[in-house]
């Protein structure tokens, strides 16, 4: 049997204390956790990893995830995980009331004039999104875009930052094809045009900076 | 306790001249970027370098004839904690 527990659109720490009080309660169950937020699912795999449970699949669709675990039977015992300890992030990846936002890079510096100054205005705008409260929910690179991903590019540890608190990234792999680049990069999912097409088409924002 | 040193310049050619300068010298553990809310700035580039290689790092821009203004401390938190005015 699998007993589901909605935790969609709740705030840290709520989907763990809701995950925490299907668990006690489960008699060898499976659970379906819903979060609708990347850092309430990274909290909830924490803890359940943390409590011995071994998770089956994570799956997103549309944006929601489903977190599933095995059954509980082989639940071993552990030091009680108290969610109250869990990080909760404050970072909200859209503005409030503002609905999905997502970057659309296409190259590797912004604008036009000044190659020098184009370049160091991308990684300076990069590299400020981690100092903002508010994020876009996926950032799509395309053609010289791609470049930003790649080791040893400068705006590599900015963007891992950014991915790390939440923020999707997709990634074009016919670009990386393109430049030959495609083992390099090392931030992301490679993706596609269908993905990113989509992701796209059911935003309520798109910008290119 | 300063962490790090933010440098600020007059004008966005002395910013990207700063980083060029430091690059070609191969100074590391800079980084060229956009100057923090609170501060004031004409120009919007600052060096962001590890305050314990502020020195080294102004004797070059000095010697390349790199115009700063400023260098702002600031403390582990990212906080500032004091200017010093050139």
């Amino acid at each position: 049997m699998v007993i589901e527990i909605d935790a969609i659109g709740l705030g840290c720490p709520q989907p763990v204390i809701k995950t925490r009080e299907a668990l006690s309660k489960s008699d060898g169950d499976c659970l379906l956790i819903k979060v609708n937020d990347p850092s309430s699912r990274d909290n909830v795999i924490r803890f359940l990893e943390r409590s011995g449970v071994t998770i089956e699949t994570v799956e997103q669709k549309e944006d929601t995830f489903y977190i599933l675990t095995a059954d509980t039977h082989s639940l071993v015992e552990t030091d009680d995980p108290r969610p109250e300890e869990l990080v909760c992030r404050t970072v909200l990846t859209d503005p409030p009331g503002g609905g999905k936002t997502v970057f659309f890079i296409n190259k590797d510096r912004i604008g036009h004039g000044s190659d020098e100054l184009g370049l160091n205005l991308m990684k300076a705008f990069v590299n400020t999104l981690n100092d903002l409260d508010v994020r876009p929910r996926f950032i799509c690179f395309m053609n010289g875009g791609v470049k930003l991903t790649l080791t040893g590019s400068d705006t590599l540890p900015a963007l891992q930052k950014l991915e790390e608190s939440g923020v999707t990234m997709l990634v074009c792999g016919t670009c990386l094809n393109y430049f030959g680049v495609t083992e390099q990069c090392r931030v992301g999912t490679v993706s596609n045009m269908y993905d990113i097409a989509t992701t796209m088409l059911t935003s309520s924002k798109v910008i290119t900076p | 306790m300063c962490l790090y040193a933010i440098i600020t310049f007059r004008t966005t050619h002395f910013a990207l001249k700063a980083k060029r300068v430091l690059e070609r010298q191969q100074v590391t553990g800079f980084e060229l970027t956009a100057v923090p809310r609170e501060f004031s700035s004409e120009c919007g580039f600052c060096l962001k370098a590890p305050w314990t290689e502020r020195d080294g790092i102004l004797r070059l821009l000095e010697e390349h004839g790199v115009v700063y203004s400023r260098i702002h401390c600031l403390d582990r938190r990212g906080r500032e904690d004091g200017i010093t005015f050139v």
